[in-house]
């Protein structure tokens, strides 16, 4: 198959999964927190999937033909992400902003997920080749390295959120840890 | 020995019983006349409606369904959605509980049956209240756990009492989460309480294994994980005994765990709850709504060793 079209059809798969998880979200016996928490998971997910191109890219240069999915995970990932507050605020909280407040205050895994999502928004504005071109390439680049700040950040959220440390968060930052070090390796 | 004074009841609260039945959080359940721990029988539970909550408005009881398919039990795994599908395959008859411990003058092993039979199966309505935030109003059915306690009759050695959930690598695929059998535990002063039961049953229909078949410990003014579940051992015992989450991660969980909207967990707020199966937040009740009843048991309400 031709790259762009696998591309569409990884959309497309990706589209499909994340409307069944919704349905079975929907349907959940408390359809607030699974929402909340489906949209959370999978946009950490996606938004760790964007960070594995360039390592897997220099392992097996035929991926790098694939690399405008990086976009489009990203936005996958960041439009989850919103997903994820509006929940929040809405579903959960119903507009209670003084609830939500107290929850905020001195809660640091709610701080490590907001800040987190700020971070994309510059990068999800910027997420297309006339952005790319109007920055520069190089400018471009720099911001779009905030994801280095941001995932972490979102994935410490994760993790933070739970009661007990489970297997699925510590698995993604190992994930991000193995990235992260490459990186550093492979730094010019 | 018999029951020391201080450990009866005290008047105070057997008057503060009238006033929870001002509180109307079992007026529909339960005929005035009868008293609020009044026994029924079981088809006497009426069709619940909505309960006057005390200041929250109006609280509806959470749907059987909902509260039989979002659950935790670790051993059964860590989501609340596995219990419900995990769980089917336990085992709950026959089943005792073996009641012990040094402080026990008369231990004993009890069958589930036997406890049945012995002791009226009560109706009570509460407020349930999760340390993660979350919130149901279960109707629960169930013998008080004074009645339990008093049959082993306790000596001055009973100063705690120590609860022990099944333990069975073969029938819990996460038994060894916790790295041994669940542990919970009271002062045998909030054991004798009379709002601290043992259910074995929700809407009338006997618990479900997610639930915590067939017996479990049900104390409204804590949160949810004091509610020790599927429990296979009751102690009477001198020491503090140390209860599971406790032992987990001492820094977030201890003894006591009674709700306070004003001592947060240390990684979120306990300021307000969702209400599983609606939307939105309610603020959270000290002592969960019935500080009333309970408040006197902890003087000093600024210690927070007490609330968490």
């Amino acid at each position: 198959m031709r790259p762009k079209r696998l591309i569409l059809a990884i959309n497309l798969v990706i589209l499909l999964l994340l409307l069944g998880q919704m349905l079975a979200a929907i349907q959940a016996s408390d359809m607030a927190s699974e929402l909340r928490d489906t949209s959370g998971r999978w946009a950490s997910y996606l938004l760790l999937a964007t960070m594995l191109f360039t390592p897997l890219g220099y392992y097996r240069p035929v991926l790098r033909r694939y690399l405008p999915l990086r976009r489009h995970l990203g936005l996958w990932g960041f439009a989850l992400a919103m997903m994820h507050l509006l929940i929040w605020v809405t579903l959960e909280f119903g507009f209670a902003w003084a609830l939500m407040w107290q929850e905020m205050d001195g809660n640091l895994f709610i701080w490590l997920g907001l800040v987190a999502l700020l971070l994309l928004v510059p990068l999800a504005l910027t997420s297309n080749t006339r952005a790319m071109r109007k920055l520069g390439y190089r400018n471009w680049q720099a911001w779009h390295s905030l994801t280095y700040v941001a995932v972490p950040l979102a994935l410490g959220h994760y993790l933070l959120a739970q009661k007990v440390v489970t297997a699925e968060p510590v698995l993604l930052l190992v994930v991000l840890v193995m990235v992260l070090v490459w990186r550093y390796r492979h730094a010019h | 020995m018999p029951i020391k004074s201080s450990e009866i009841t005290p008047e105070a609260l057997y008057r503060q019983r009238r006033r929870m039945i001002a509180l109307g959080l079992a007026s529909l359940t339960l005929p005035l006349t009868s008293g609020l721990f009044a026994n029924t029988k079981e088809q006497d539970m009426p069709e619940l409606g909505d309960i006057d909550s005390d200041g929250q408005g109006k609280l509806t009881a959470t749907k059987l369904e909902t509260i039989n398919s979002y659950n935790n039990y670790y051993e059964f795994g860590f989501a609340k959605t596995d219990p419900s599908q995990a769980a089917k395959t336990l085992i709950t008859s026959p089943w005792s509980v073996e009641i012990g411990g040094e402080g026990a003058d008369k231990p004993g092993l009890y069958d589930i049956a036997d406890l049945h039979s012995e002791y009226a199966i009560e109706n009570r309505i509460y407020r349930f209240r999760c340390v993660e935030a979350w919130a149901m109003v279960i109707p629960w059915n169930g013998i008080p756990l004074a009645k339990v306690i008093k049959a082993a009759q306790p000596n001055s050695k009973a100063r705690y009492v120590r609860f022990q959930t099944l333990h069975d690598t073969q029938q819990m695929p996460n038994a060894n989460w916790a790295g041994g059998p669940y542990i919970e535990g009271l002062t045998i002063t909030e054991a004798i309480h009379p709002l601290a039961m043992l259910a074995t049953g929700i809407y009338n229909q006997p618990l479900e294994q997610q639930t915590g078949a067939p017996i479990r410990l049900v104390v409204p003014w804590k949160y949810g994980f004091k509610y020790a579940k599927s429990i296979v051992r009751i102690d009477l015992v001198e020491s503090m005994p140390r209860n599971t989450w406790w032992r987990q991660n001492p820094n977030e969980y201890g003894f006591y765990a009674n709700v306070n909207p004003r001592f947060d967990h240390p990684r979120w707020s306990q300021a307000s709850e969702r209400v599983i199966g609606s939307f939105g937040r309610q603020k959270t009740l000290l002592f969960n709504g019935y500080a009333d009843q309970v408040a006197y048991l902890y003087p000093d309400l600024s210690d927070r060793r007490y609330f968490y």
